[in-house]
């Protein structure tokens, strides 16, 4: 009985991985944990409590 | 624009999912001195689906601009700072530690219960009440904040992801006032046919969007099919106002 709930919840992260539906304003911003910084940048969103950030989602090419 | 406001709170931050040298050699070319991140799987996360994507997160965790609303403008960022209140500064002293803790883990009631004690003390010397005093008055004004915030969420219309914010409002005030606010707001909605079908209606649209990936164009196509089959069922609803919104978007593009 015990097994079948981390089961259920493995296969509903995996899909809810492979659905990129944009997040709408009004929801919570999921963290992020950031793997790796520059410019005193902090480690993860979380510690922005507080701040007004804004996330630049951004490529090089 | 970081260096204009970062004073007042902003902290704008690029986020890419590129290998690390990339990144490296992009900022150093570009002369970026704010900061940047490789966050592998973030944009995913976000659902963000063209380049550059921008979200604006308020100080609470809540997102207050989708790229559907592109970069936000100078003013509109001036006028959000506003409502900005800086957590006062912690000295980086042990005395210091149950408070940032308790802050660290948005355990507000032991923020409160904290104060509130230290602060009833005759023997404390006058920087560490001063400083004490300064958090007591932030926490008031987030108490504050928080109650017209359980409000606004009260008066919908999207009921559903209110549901969700609140629960984590009652989960993170527990012990004090505002959490029992927050549970008034739930009740109502659970006692409330009209809300109770929105909200079903909402959940319904999260799993319609969930059984396809817009990012995959064959799938896109179904998605658009299955969202016009949505509208048509849950007319009249917020969810339907939404899911046309993101109809028409999936076919612009």
């Amino acid at each position: 009985m015990n097994r079948r709930v981390p089961l259920a919840a493995t296969a509903a992260a995996l899909f809810a991985a492979a659905v990129p539906a944009q997040l709408q304003k009004g929801t919570t911003a999921p963290d992020i944990v950031f793997a790796k910084t520059w410019n005193e940048a902090p480690v993860s969103l979380a510690e922005l409590k507080g701040k007004l950030v804004m996330l630049d989602f951004f490529a090089t090419w | 624009m970081h260096d204009k406001f970062s004073d007042a709170g902003l902290v704008i931050i690029g986020v890419s999912d590129e290998a690390e040298q990339k990144l490296a050699d992009h900022i150093e070319a570009k002369g970026i001195r704010y900061p940047v991140v490789r966050a592998p799987g973030a944009m995913g996360d976000y659902g963000g689906r063209f380049y550059p994507s921008y979200f604006t997160v308020s100080p609470d965790g809540e997102i207050l601009t989708t790229p559907d609303d592109r970069m936000p403008s100078e003013e509109w960022l001036k006028k959000a700072l506003e409502s900005v209140v800086l957590i006062p500064e912690l000295p980086d002293e042990s005395r210091y530690d149950p408070l940032r803790k308790a802050w660290e883990k948005n355990d507000y009631a032991k923020v409160e219960s904290h104060l509130t004690r230290t602060l009833a003390k005759d023997n404390l010397d006058d920087e560490e009440r001063t400083v004490l005093e300064a958090h007591q008055a932030y926490f008031n004004s987030l108490i504050e904040r928080t109650s017209k915030q359980i409000q606004k969420l009260g008066e919908g219309p999207d009921y559903w992801n209110a549901t969700k914010r609140l629960e984590k409002l009652q989960k993170e005030f527990k012990g004090l006032p505002v959490a029992d606010e927050a549970e008034g707001v739930l009740d109502r909605f659970d006692s409330d046919d009209q809300i109770k079908k929105e909200i079903s209606a909402s959940r319904a649209l999260e799993k319609v969007q969930s059984r396809f990936d817009a990012n995959k164009i064959s799938q896109r196509k179904k998605l658009v099919e299955a969202l016009a089959q949505f509208e048509e069922k849950f007319a009249g609803t917020h969810a339907a106002s939404e899911a046309s919104a993101l109809r028409l978007r999936l076919a612009q593009e």
